[in-house]
């Protein structure tokens, strides 16, 4: 168990209160209190009281912590981001024996799976073949791999401080491509075609944000412009790859090479991923043919005919999945859809086949 | 009707109401249902969604703020 771990590492809009308290020396310092830091994000209205939920944290934290299935304990906001709240984080969805307010403060429950043990970005680990090492044999997805990268890995476009994954080796007239969203690799519409992509993304390099020499593996080619008015059904981009520097397989302990035969998402059906926060996890599709309005840090996107999937075990995706490829549970690894969007439990992707048609691409695998 | 039929007739007014971020296909009680994405069950919400439409159970699901899942500073 750990204290005030809170997985939300993102730095503008609504997560900005958790991640200021949270992550202060990650993000760019500032002289703002956290209750400033809200009243700004949200226009300048009234910001949440964070005191309160400071107070009922203090108090309450031992005994919150002892409740088998918690994780962690912190202060951030209910979801509408109007009043400030006890974040507790739990192990799964189901555990129980956790009021819903302490003192008059509300609870808000983020059910986020195991949390690994150091947040921090990894030093440098020498680009060895196994990727971030973290002593204990699981591949760290954040970390530094030697070329050719394994798919599920943390990138990003060079013009920002951020980090995605890399979704697969996609083939277009012959030459291969890394294939993720639109803002991971063109920063929602605003990055230059040509701009260079690199593993892993700035917001997981050291120090945070640097730029590595001979970081880059591929240049952005191609995104579907999302619209902030009308629908969307993608959010999806292709960079310029080679063979010697993106591979088609997961790193080890993932599905391997995806197929390159793709399956249209059905309720009930077993999928997995393997990506830059969560690794490789396991999921079933809850709905299909969705209509969801998604925020972005330029505003709110409405998608359709989107692909709704929960967890099985926790979360199936967090911040930094982004462009993770959704395949079948099942050997074949048939490619479904694009991960590019999520709740505290749920996470939304675009349909594969439509994916690949926008861009004109076709999967790189078996 | 068929739930397609109904996700087309009832989304968009599904959509307009406050707290509402998604809806679509879902499966309940070996049936199709109407799937509906919430910020946060409130009980202005439990009063303003139906029950059923079409004659499909409507299932509604708390999911916190639907955002794009990139890390960044």
């Amino acid at each position: 168990m750990h204290r005030i771990i809170l997985p939300l590492a993102r730095c503008a809009g609504r997560t900005v209160v958790l991640a200021v308290i949270a992550f202060a020396a990650a993000c760019s310092p500032d002289s703002t209190t956290p209750s400033d830091s809200a009243d700004l994000a949200r226009g300048g209205t009234p910001g949440p009281d964070l005191r309160a939920a400071m107070a009922a944290q203090a108090r309450h934290e031992a005994s919150i912590m002892a409740i088998a299935g918690v994780e962690g304990v912190g202060v951030g906001t209910t979801t509408d981001g109007r009043k400030g709240a006890l974040v507790i984080l739990t192990e799964h969805a189901a555990v129980g024996g956790i009021r819903r307010e302490f003192d008059g403060v509300p609870v808000r429950l983020i059910p986020t799976g195991k949390i690994i043990a150091d947040p921090q970005p990894k030093g440098g680990n020498g680009g060895g073949g196994g990727g971030g090492g973290s002593g204990d044999g699981a591949v760290d997805p954040t970390g530094t791999f030697a070329r050719p990268v394994p798919i599920g890995v943390s990138i990003g476009n060079v013009g920002s401080c951020s980090a995605g994954t890399l979704g697969a080796r996609v083939v277009k007239g012959g030459q291969p491509y890394i294939l993720s969203n639109n803002h991971v690799l063109a920063e929602e519409n605003e990055a230059q075609a040509g701009s260079e992509i690199i593993q892993p993304g700035r917001f997981d390099t050291a120090p945070q944000c640097s730029t590595p020499a001979g970081s880059g593996i591929a240049t952005l080619s191609q995104f579907v412009p999302i619209s902030f008015s009308g629908n969307n059904t993608v959010d999806a981009a292709i960079a310029a790859t080679t063979a010697g520097n993106v591979g088609t397989a997961t790193f080890s302990g993932g599905y391997g090479e995806p197929s390159s035969t793709t399956a249209t998402a059905a309720v009930n059906m077993a999928v997995q991923k393997c990506g830059r926060t969560t690794g490789c996890t396991r999921g079933t599709v809850a709905a299909i043919n969705a209509t969801i309005n998604v925020q972005y840090t330029r505003g709110v996107a409405r998608f359709v005919n989107q692909v709704v999937i929960t967890g099985r075990r926790g979360a199936f995706s967090r911040s930094g999945d982004s462009g993770s490829l959704i395949v079948t549970d099942n050997a074949s690894a048939n490619p479904v859809a694009l991960l590019f969007a999520g709740g505290q439990t749920t996470t939304i992707g675009n349909p594969i086949n439509a994916v690949l048609s926008a861009l004109n691409v076709t999967i790189d695998g078996k | 009707m068929t739930i397609s039929d109904v996700l087309a007739a009832h989304t968009d007014s599904l959509m307009r109401i406050p707290g509402v971020t998604g809806v679509g296909e879902g499966r309940m009680a070996g049936g199709p249902s109407v799937h509906v994405l919430v910020t946060r069950i409130t009980p202005e919400l439990r009063r303003r969604l139906p029950t059923t439409l079409g004659g499909y159970p409507v299932n509604v699901v708390e999911t916190g703020v639907i955002e794009a899942q990139a890390d960044s500073n």
